[in-house]
């Protein structure tokens, strides 16, 4: 491109430009969230979220044909928390339960997941995809924690029956 | 016909000297440096907000966009992997996060997260609004913002008066702000326009 094309461009782009700045108490907040965060100690920016049970999506129907008589029938159920969802599905087989799980939200990759009740607490880690499974899972009310270097979920109450 | 400061400046900020780039504002971010932060709010505070409203919403709803991602930028100042490219990330958070409430705004279901978003987005038939050109001519005129304050104040003014936004001033209303004749009107905004043009190509 020639000089003067381009300086035309810089001319052209410089006219269409409306932009304007943005309100001053909005600026004002944006220099102040820096100011009043910064000083806070490290451990706040843990961000603890209690998961809030939106619906029971579907239950699964043994597909055409399927013997539905050696397991139960999956459930799967959908939780919110802030800017983050998390859906889970539960299944029984012979051997107990099996939790399969999903993050829907950034952030969630390699996070820390627990299960636990009472007396028993089982513990994995989240694929690349923010998704995670829990095998053999006795029945029980449990809670579940899923834990990212940000933010930790709590799901509280899950029943697995 | 005049035309407010703000409408008519390269931003609400006065140019400090020696720029520092988007990468060394981050590092410093990181640091707990408050001054930089200052920079680099006042640097993309007018990209941030014009987004939304380029896409249609009203200033309410630009100035709580305009919030969001400062937020999130701030949560996310650790984590953010290329310091030289905060721009497009500026830039792709502020669309998600309009695009997010124009969908609210319909009653409809906001998408969580960019994947989902840019798949919504790739399957709408009519046209996004916006659209990656309007985001593009958008990021530029944030770069001609940018280096039109690391111009001296005389260009800075010139230019200003002459190009930035609709309205704009004749050669003798320039002539009269800045102090010379008419006649030096036009080799003086020849040469800011040079130097502009050397900055965006640096």
């Amino acid at each position: 491109m020639s000089i003067e094309k381009n300086l035309q461009n810089i001319i052209d782009l410089m006219r269409r430009d409306d932009s304007v700045d943005a309100p001053a108490d909005s600026l004002r907040w944006a220099t102040n969230l820096f100011r009043t965060r910064a000083v806070e100690p490290k451990v706040s920016f843990i961000k603890k979220l209690s998961a809030v049970f939106q619906m029971e999506v579907a239950q699964n129907q043994p597909a055409f044909g399927e013997r539905s008589a050696s397991t139960t029938a999956a459930r799967q159920m959908l939780y919110s928390a802030d800017d983050h969802a998390v859906d889970i599905r539960i299944e029984g087989s012979k051997k107990g339960f099996t939790i399969r799980g999903q993050v829907l939200g950034e952030g969630f990759a390699n996070a820390t997941v627990r299960l636990f009740d009472d007396v028993r607490s089982f513990e994995t880690t989240t694929s690349e995809t923010s998704e995670f499974r829990f095998d053999n899972v006795p029945v029980g009310g449990y809670e579940l924690t899923i834990r990212s270097p940000k933010v930790e979920i709590t799901l509280k109450s899950i029943e697995i029956s | 016909m005049s035309a407010t400061t703000h409408e008519r400046s390269a931003g609400t900020f006065p140019a400090t000297g020696v720029e520092r780039s988007d990468a060394e504002l981050l590092r410093q971010c990181r640091q707990g440096n408050q001054t930089a932060w200052d920079d680099l709010v006042a640097r993309y505070q007018r990209l941030i907000f014009a987004i939304p409203r380029r896409a249609g919403l009203t200033d309410e709803q630009a100035a709580d966009v305009f919030q969001e991602v400062f937020l999130t930028l701030f949560e996310k100042l650790e984590d953010i992997e290329q310091p030289e490219k905060i721009r497009s990330w500026i830039v792709t958070t502020a669309k998600f996060k309009t695009w997010a409430t124009v969908r609210a705004s319909k009653g409809q279901h906001s998408p969580r997260t960019e994947e989902e978003m840019d798949y919504e987005m790739a399957n709408l038939v009519d046209e996004s609004p916006l659209a990656d050109d309007m985001l593009i001519e958008l990021e530029r005129q944030h770069l001609i913002r940018a280096a039109l304050l690391q111009l001296e104040e005389r260009c800075q003014k010139i230019l200003s008066m002459l190009y930035l936004g609709v309205s704009v001033s004749s050669y003798s209303e320039v002539a009269q702000a800045i102090g010379v004749g008419e006649t030096s009107i036009s080799p003086l905004r020849s040469r800011c326009l040079r130097k502009l043009e050397k900055l965006l190509n640096k």
